[in-house]
């Protein structure tokens, strides 16, 4: 718990300000955008018949619904909190070694082990500061401007957002833990956020299902959500295979590798 | 018998391309100051890297207590105080806090101990580590490994950045430690420090152990520094007898000096045929021995 509560003060102004700005943007941005529609036949044609919402995972009949346009709108809130997650997740390890703190932190008699954990339960802990933040401020904007929707898909499709940071968080911390001598984590978690998203894009513009394993953005679709109620259980399998994946390869390669210095 | 708290057994650590260390074999024994010396690069701060569970070695092992270093180095880091060569501490954290920090990590309760070392080395502990100078920072580094008294200190290049005066007080402080019993394990490339503080050393040459003797053998081990002056120039060859080195001639090729360690009756048969104006045969410095074993 020294290194969580170490890590948690060292980051907690970080994962505050993202967590308060997600929080402030869904806010004020989810009437605007409900304002800027009524029906269909508001918007141009350019939108209904290219496609374009599909390649977000939104169909025009899910618009239209109450929860459609916040669905639409949290597509591209998860991209930032993908982005904030590995970056979080990232830098967690990263700064020990360009920061040149590694050599004081490994030499003590914390351990390999706890150093990982204490990382581990600082993102966890990021993820859901930012998390419950998103949820209960969405949750306020959509009482107070669309009172009436489906409360369970609500929180699935607000819990995509807590599912796609944690997905990039412990990514990041994974690859972080491969290669600690990245002076560029923003641009890092920017980059493979972005590529992922336009992976998603692509399988759902090609319609081509499998595709979509390769990104995790298809495995929270919204118009999915709406017609199915749930999640896709082989999606959902192959994320938490992944997770783990992730947080078991960064826990050995941890205990392996050698503790560079900075170049 | 004392029993060791270091054991290194064949230890190699290589790079791929670039060189680390290759078998390197000592023991540093309870209570011990052991020093460790070579040129930069040789590979001293890679051996105590490893021996820190930083690095895995690439070949053969070492032990601290009794402990494999790659195995257990949580466990062994308890009871060793680590000083790096670099500065490696949080520069946004004031000195109080990282003191505090490394006593938390340690399990130990060291304020007074933090207050005492503080006031010893000149610290300012109010102050935010990134707005120190080298030396400070270096002073922050001493007090962190000293702060949870443990039985072994192990410091690489520990005065590099000290004004002359505080070197004093961090030489009075690891004499103290080492009377309580404390093993310490440094590495230097001043060897003035290591002759004040040692009973042994080990030298270290690319990569490679050259050899590990005595501070008192070590001055003892025949080497003469021998200076003359001859009335007419002296051939070249004159002094190609076995246990010559390091000649120095001047150019009128009347005066040299050089390194000498064998038979004294052989050198001096051999300098009974010159005609001298002058000599002086006197104990060589450390460096002089060292940059023997360098050559």
């Amino acid at each position: 718990m020294l290194i969580f509560r170490f890590e948690w003060k060292r980051k907690r102004k970080y994962i505050l300000i993202w967590a308060a700005t997600l929080a402030v943007c869904i806010f004020s941005m989810t009437p605007v955008y409900y304002g800027m529609i009524e029906t269909v036949e508001t918007l141009p044609v350019e939108f209904t018949q290219g496609g374009f919402f599909e390649t977000v995972g939104i169909s025009l009949e899910l618009l239209m619904e109450p929860l459609g346009m916040y669905s639409f709108l949290t597509g591209f809130f998860m991209v930032a909190g993908g982005i904030f997650g590995m970056h979080l997740g990232l830098s967690l390890h990263t700064e020990e070694c360009t920061g040149n703190t590694a050599e004081y932190l490994y030499t003590k008699p914390c351990g390999r082990k706890q150093i990982y954990m204490g990382k581990l339960l600082c993102a966890l802990a990021g993820i859901c500061v930012t998390g419950i933040f998103y949820l209960a401020t969405s949750f306020l904007t959509m009482t107070l401007f669309r009172f009436g929707f489906p409360i369970g898909e609500f929180f699935l499709v607000a819990g995509s957002f807590i599912l796609i940071s944690l997905f990039f968080a412990l990514l990041g911390l994974m690859v972080g833990i491969f290669h600690p001598n990245n002076r560029s984590p923003l641009l890092t978690a920017g980059l493979v956020v972005f590529v992922e998203y336009c992976i998603t894009s692509f399988s759902r513009t090609v319609n081509i299902r499998a595709i979509g394993f390769l990104s995790p953005f298809s495995f929270f679709s919204p118009a999915e959500i709406h017609n199915a109620g749930t999640y896709s259980w082989d999606y959902m399998l192959w994320y938490l295979l992944l997770l783990f994946g992730f947080a078991l390869l960064a826990y050995w390669k941890i205990l392996k590798r050698d503790i560079a210095l900075a170049v | 018998m004392s029993k060791p708290v270091i054991v290194l057994n064949e230890l190699t650590k290589s790079y791929g391309k670039h060189r680390g260390i290759e078998n390197i074999s000592f023991t540093v024994e309870q209570g011990e100051v052991f020093g460790f010396i070579g040129p930069n690069g040789a590979g001293k701060s890679t051996t105590i890297r490893t021996l820190m569970g930083l690095l895995k070695p690439s070949n053969g092992g070492a032990s601290i207590f009794g402990l494999d270093c790659s195995r257990e180095p949580a466990r062994i880091a308890k009871d060793v105080g680590y000083l790096p060569s670099e500065n490696c501490y949080y520069n946004n954290m004031k000195v109080k806090e990282m003191l505090f920090y490394t006593a938390e990590l340690y399990g130990v309760n060291a304020h007074s101990r933090m207050e005492e070392l503080a006031e010893r080395l000149n610290l300012d502990l109010s102050r935010r580590i990134g707005d120190l100078s080298l030396g400070n920072k270096k002073k922050v580094g001493i007090v962190s490994a000293l702060l949870p008294s443990p039985k072994l200190l192990i410091m690489d290049e520990p005065t590099s950045g000290l004004d002359p005066l505080i070197q004093q007080a961090f030489y009075d402080i690891l004499k103290e430690e080492n009377k309580r019993g404390v093993t310490i394990f440094l590495s230097s490339h001043v060897l003035s420090e290591v002759q004040r503080l040692c009973d042994r050393v080990a030298i270290l040459r690319e990569g490679k152990l050259i050899s590990v003797q005595s501070m008192k053998e070590l001055r003892e081990n025949g080497y003469k520094k021998i200076s003359l002056t001859a009335k007419s120039a002296i051939p070249e060859d004159f002094f190609s007898v076995p246990g010559t080195a390091n000649l120095e001639w001047d150019k009128s090729k009347t005066s040299v000096s050089f390194m000498f360690s064998g038979p004294v009756m052989m050198i001096m048969n051999q300098l009974h045929r010159l005609e001298l104006e002058d000599i002086l045969i006197e104990e060589p410095s450390l460096e002089e021995v060292f940059l023997h074993y360098y050559e």
